[in-house]
């Protein structure tokens, strides 16, 4: 039940929402047909009303309505919300399956960008994104759409069913529907220039509490509490009387449906009350009406309106489906920014690896001067640099998760892409700046999806000089890590990744500041110990600036900040 | 303790005049809307039973009929707009005042003892606010218009047809309090896992990101965004299956609504079968039973609204009630005292969590200014000692006495400086008054002017989520400028200067060593204190 191939870039945000709708197309066709079933018993229900009034009340020969007539009356009445329930749970399902194939794009884009998605996004903003933001699409799906939908097949079959008795009736309803959507597009043009005004000011008010409470410590400390509280406070009101003035003109397109809802009940009363009493006899296809026609007709005015004001109800999905398809639109935009092959190379055992004026950044924007370098086994290079002279998009470019825009890399006398290969990472070992735990057992992080027994591990730990601290934890290698490292301090933590490198015996270690987070003994131990890996065939770049390293290194690269950005 | 549920009255009750205005309006407009259907009906097979002689055709009053559905209409629109305007209006000045309650509240606790995830505690506490602002607005208008529209009901039943009445009185009943209460039930129950669900898709999601270099040069990226995306298809099902559970709640009570509308209807044929009402009613009563149903269904939301924003109210009161509410037992003496000085006695510390002892019967003193360094290897429990030295923990024995200064005279700078989502001048400020000049001194002194000078808007630039991000050697700057403005007597430090270039952090200490000669300062560091003037340092 493939849909047509997703287009490489969504015209609008409206288009995207669409597409990703269309993944539910079998829920979809259920739920309009349960529309029409909910109009074709609207109608029915309405018209059984009008017929059992008129026999009753108007006929010349009065009859009450018969049993078989209350049994359709009472089956009319209940099958409307099961109906509704029906549609809720056809919604529903129609909403997962969307939801779950909204997640799979974004999951596929985000590592198809890889490192790629910073600075452009950050975690919290993606996480919010694949959790939070996403789950609010649940109510666009399930019920928006359906009601959208019910929307546009309700006032049409009304017009069709009313024009069967009258003309005029369905005129009045004619003419005012299409008001509505005028009326709405210029009311909604004016809220949103008063509000674009002020939008950033709205948004940075509305988001104040959550960001106090989420850094609550400094206000803490600064024993400001009361006066933060009062600013709170002072926001939070300059915040409704911006809002309630965006919210003047917001309303009043509420305020129209609810007119036009209520004064075409109030003109088919009158009209036909005039016309029973032969006022005029205007407006109907016969020069007489009856009751029943009567009945049917006001029974039906108010059922017009009525989904076009449940879809107003529901705005708030449509405007957070909205911003959804924002973020969604930025992160696709970046992908086609950033796209790149994925063709698989062959990646010699390495032997040399060799630099010629290599820059790495985008192509546009080159971060550092041109470097050169060979290294062989054995051999130790320092990157040395400020911050911002790009050592860390020079270590992940050699690891492969960034392209190298100019420059070549040559890995044993062969131009090598790196760029996104396997084959490549299971030769080095890359340590990151933050040590990159996860919340789980000690064994876990180590392992991470491979298998290694408990005497590979310790002899793992112990080339990081993290043995005795592991045997001291309670549960030792079972010593689960809680929230960003738990009670492990930053050099532990460290020295825990380091031995998740060793564990594969990488043939090059890139090391992105070790040392930064150790204390003088355990740096010095931890620089041991890489001479041990290089005597044994390893090699090692790392940056670092930290001068104490230096005379461990065998070559010293000194990196270099393009000084113009647009040179 | 306060009692947050007789506060959220008093708030309501203070803002009386917008909230009864807002809900009188909603019953006026509901009302209206009502009635204009019940009217219209009756003016229709009023005017019909009429049009059939001539004689009555002409007697017939449709004046009244007419302006009173005209007026009806009117009433209804303006109603309409009036309320939401009002009872908007009346949410915000609740949630106004509620938010800077709600902030005292919170911030009066201490959420670091608890070592839980800050996105968990804090997407939890929002959630509950959020519940609680939207009381007034989802469950006392739509709960108080229910109630309004069933009395209003069975009023005009009693004045047209009392015997309908009481067969419809069981009904009210059930759609108005049982089913509704079944249905917060319903609502209450997983409230909690859903919470929970969601914050644990979101810290895996944000460990996703966060390792996504590891995880990738592993090859675990795409497994762990499998199982992601499979946990969160579960969720999305288990979500669907208790909305559905929900939704046949829903069910019941508009059948029951169902058969309140054929009851009446039925009961008005047999009425005007015995003479006992005239035809013209018949109509009227079916469209007040169906326009009363239509209101009447909203009520399970609004009660399932209300006992979520109780729960809230409750759940904030027994937080504040049942955590440690840690009473600070740091001791100051002497706080007039020229001289001023630490003294820590046989302090020890045992993280309650993971029965590791950090810190074992710990002893120093220390009289008048210095620079202290903290020197031992990673874990050695530098950080907490720091942090019982704040009062932010408790010493599980032992105790720290001060002499010659109060509590608010200590400073600590944290490993993380959290960055408020406000102006670079309201960071550092932090609500003391500075001047500008002192702000331009603080940033030269923390090497940040030149960066600051080139912010779009200086010192009015914002920082934060969403706004300009400074990074971590800039967040740690400003911490220390934070400090610096702040002018303490006693100033913990924690890795001030990680992640900063080994020469800026030699500057910069040996020029906060300069300005803070006079002070006593406690600083943990393990890589400059060897090029700084040797000062005291406690090997831990």
């Amino acid at each position: 039940m493939k849909t047509n191939p997703r287009p490489e870039n969504f015209k609008s945000k409206a288009d995207l929402l669409k597409w990703f709708g269309k993944v539910a197309s079998r829920h979809n066709q259920l739920l309009t047909l349960l529309g029409f079933f909910q109009v074709a018993v609207t109608i029915s229900f309405a018209w059984l009303v009008a017929t059992l009034l008129d026999a009753a009340i108007f006929a010349e020969q009065t009859s009450l309505p018969s049993m078989a007539d209350w049994l359709v009356l009472t089956a009319l009445l209940v099958i409307r919300p099961i109906l509704s329930y029906l549609q809720s749970w056809a919604g529903n399902q129609a909403s997962i399956k969307v939801r779950a194939e909204i997640r799979r794009f974004t999951l596929k884009q985000c590592f198809s960008l890889n490192i790629r998605l910073f600075p452009s996004f950050n975690v919290a903003e993606l996480s919010n994104l694949l959790t939070t933001e996403i789950n609010s699409l649940r109510e666009y799906y399930s019920e928006f759409i359906a009601q959208k939908r019910l929307a546009v097949i309700m006032p049409i079959a009304i017009i069709i069913a009313a024009s069967t008795v009258n003309w005029l009736v369905p005129l009045i309803l004619a003419l005012t529907a299409p008001l509505i959507p005028l009326f709405m597009i210029l009311v909604g043009r004016k809220a949103a220039a008063a509000s674009q005004g002020n939008l950033q000011q709205l948004n940075r008010l509305g988001n104040l509490l959550a960001d106090r409470l989420k850094n609550l410590q400094p206000i803490q400390q600064a024993g400001t509490v009361e006066q933060e509280a009062s600013q709170l406070y002072q926001q939070s009101d300059q915040f409704r009387c911006s809002t309630i003035r965006v919210l003047r003109l917001a309303f009043l397109s509420g305020t129209l449906l609810e007119f036009f809802s209520a004064i075409s009940v109030a003109l088919v009363a009158v009209y036909l009350g005039l016309f029973f009493l032969d006022k005029y006899q205007l407006g109907s296809w016969s020069t007489d009406l009856s009751l029943a026609e009567g009945v049917f007709l006001l029974m039906l005015a108010p059922e017009f309106y009525l989904p076009l004001r449940r879809m107003g109800a529901l705005y708030h999905a449509k405007m957070d489906a909205e911003s959804v398809a924002e973020h969604l639109m930025q992160l696709n935009n970046l992908v086609a920014e950033n796209r790149h092959s994925n063709h698989k190379e062959t990646v010699e055992k390495l032997q040399k690896i060799e630099l010629i004026d290599a820059q790495s950044g985008d192509k546009g924007h080159l971060i550092h001067r041109p470097i050169s370098f060979s290294l062989r086994p054995g051999e130790k290079l320092l990157l040395n640099g400020p911050s911002g002279s790009g050592k860390t998009t020079l270590l992940d470019t050699l690891a492969g998760l960034h392209s190298l825009p100019k420059g070549e890399i040559v890995i044993n006398n062969q131009t090598q892409r790196l760029h996104q290969q396997a084959a490549w990472w299971s030769q080095i070992g890359y340590m990151p700046q933050k040590p990159e735990l996860f919340f789980s057992t000690i064994r876990d992080n180590l392992c991470l999806g491979r298998t290694f027994s408990d005497a590979e591990l310790y002899s793992a730990l112990t080339d990081a000089r993290a043995d005795k601290m592991v045997r001291d934890l309670p549960g030792e290698l079972d010593y689960q890590i809680s929230d960003s490292g738990g009670y492990l301090s930053g050099g532990q933590a460290q020295r825990i990744a380091l031995a998740r490198v060793f564990l594969h015996q990488p043939r090059l270690l890139l090391l992105d500041e070790p040392t930064a987070n150790l204390d003088a003994d355990t740096a010095q131990a931890f620089l041991q110990q890489l001479q041990l890996f290089c005597n044994r065939g390893g090699m090692v770049i790392m940056a670092s600036h930290r001068p104490a390293d230096k005379r461990f290194f065998t070559k010293e690269v000194a990196m270099q900040a393009m000084r113009n950005r647009h040179d | 303790m306060i009692n947050l549920k007789q506060h959220y009255l008093t708030l309501l009750v203070r803002e009386r005049r917008y909230a009864l205005l807002g809900t009188f309006l909603a019953i006026v407009t509901t009302f209206s809307g009502i009635a204009l259907l019940a009217v219209s009906g009756w003016f229709i097979s009023a005017a019909a039973a009429a049009g059939l002689s001539t004689i009555t055709a002409h007697t017939f009053n449709f004046f009244t009929p007419g302006a009173m559905v005209r007026g009806l209409s009117i009433s209804r629109t303006a109603g309409r707009y009036g309320e939401r305007i009002t009872s908007h209006e009346a949410t915000f000045r609740i949630i106004a005042q509620l938010r800077a309650d709600l902030f005292k509240f919170v911030a009066a606790q201490k959420w670091n003892e608890q070592q839980l995830n800050r996105h968990q505690v804090s997407s939890r506490l929002l959630q509950d606010i959020h519940n609680i602002e939207s009381i007034y607005q989802f469950a006392v208008i739509p709960a108080l218009t229910a109630l309004a529209v069933s009395i209003g009901y069975l009023i005009t039943l009693i004045l047209v047809l009392p015997q309908l009445s009481l067969m419809v009185a069981p009904i009210l009943f059930a759609v108005c309090i049982l089913i509704p209460w079944l249905y917060s039930q319903r609502v209450l129950e997983p409230e909690n896992t859903q919470q929970e669900q969601q914050s644990l898709m979101w810290m895996e999601s944000s460990t996703l990101f966060n390792g996504i270099r590891t995880l990738t040069l592993f090859r675990q990226i795409e497994p762990r965004g499998a199982t992601l995306q499979k946990q969160s298809e579960a969720m999305d099902r288990w979500e669907a299956k208790t909305l559905n559970r929900q939704q046949q709640v829903l069910l019941l009570s508009q059948i029951s609504l169902a058969a309140m509308a054929i009851i009446s209807f039925w009961q008005g044929f047999i009425a005007f079968n015995a003479g006992q009402l005239e035809g013209a009613y018949i109509f009227m009563l079916l469209l007040l039973t169906l326009g009363s149903a239509e209101v009447l269904a909203g009520t399970c939301p609004a009660l399932a609204s209300l006992v979520l924003g109780l729960r809230a109210l409750s759940r904030l009161e027994a937080h504040s009630s049942s955590a440690r509410q840690i009473e600070d037992q740091r001791l100051f003496q002497n706080p007039n005292k020229q001289e001023m000085a630490v003294h820590v006695k046989q302090l020890t510390y045992v993280y309650p969590q993971a029965d590791k002892t950090v810190l074992r019967k710990l002893n120093f003193k220390q009289q008048g200014p210095e620079w202290i360094w903290l020197k031992g290897p990673s874990g050695c429990g530098k950080s907490t000692l720091l942090q019982l030295l704040n009062g932010d923990l408790n010493p599980t024995q032992g105790r720290i006495e001060f002499d010659g200064f109060q509590p608010h005279k200590v400073q600590f700078m944290p490993q993380r400086i959290d960055i408020l989502r406000a102006s670079l001048r309201d960071n550092l400020c932090l609500h003391h008054p500075h001047s500008d000049e002192q702000l331009w001194t603080a940033l030269e002194q923390v090497e940040l002017a030149s960066w600051a000078k080139h912010l779009p808007h200086g010192l009015d630039t914002w920082l934060g989520e969403n706004e300009w991000q400074p990074s971590g050697g800039e967040s740690k700057r400003i911490g220390l400028a934070r400090i610096l403005l702040q002018d303490p007597n006693l100033i913990l430090l924690d890795e001030p200067t990680a992640g900063l270039d080994t020469d800026l952090s030699v500057t910069l200490l040996q020029r906060l060593a300069d300005q803070w000669k006079d002070k006593l300062v406690i600083c943990s560091s393990h890589e400059c204190f060897r090029k700084m003037n040797q000062n005291r340092s406690i090997q831990l």
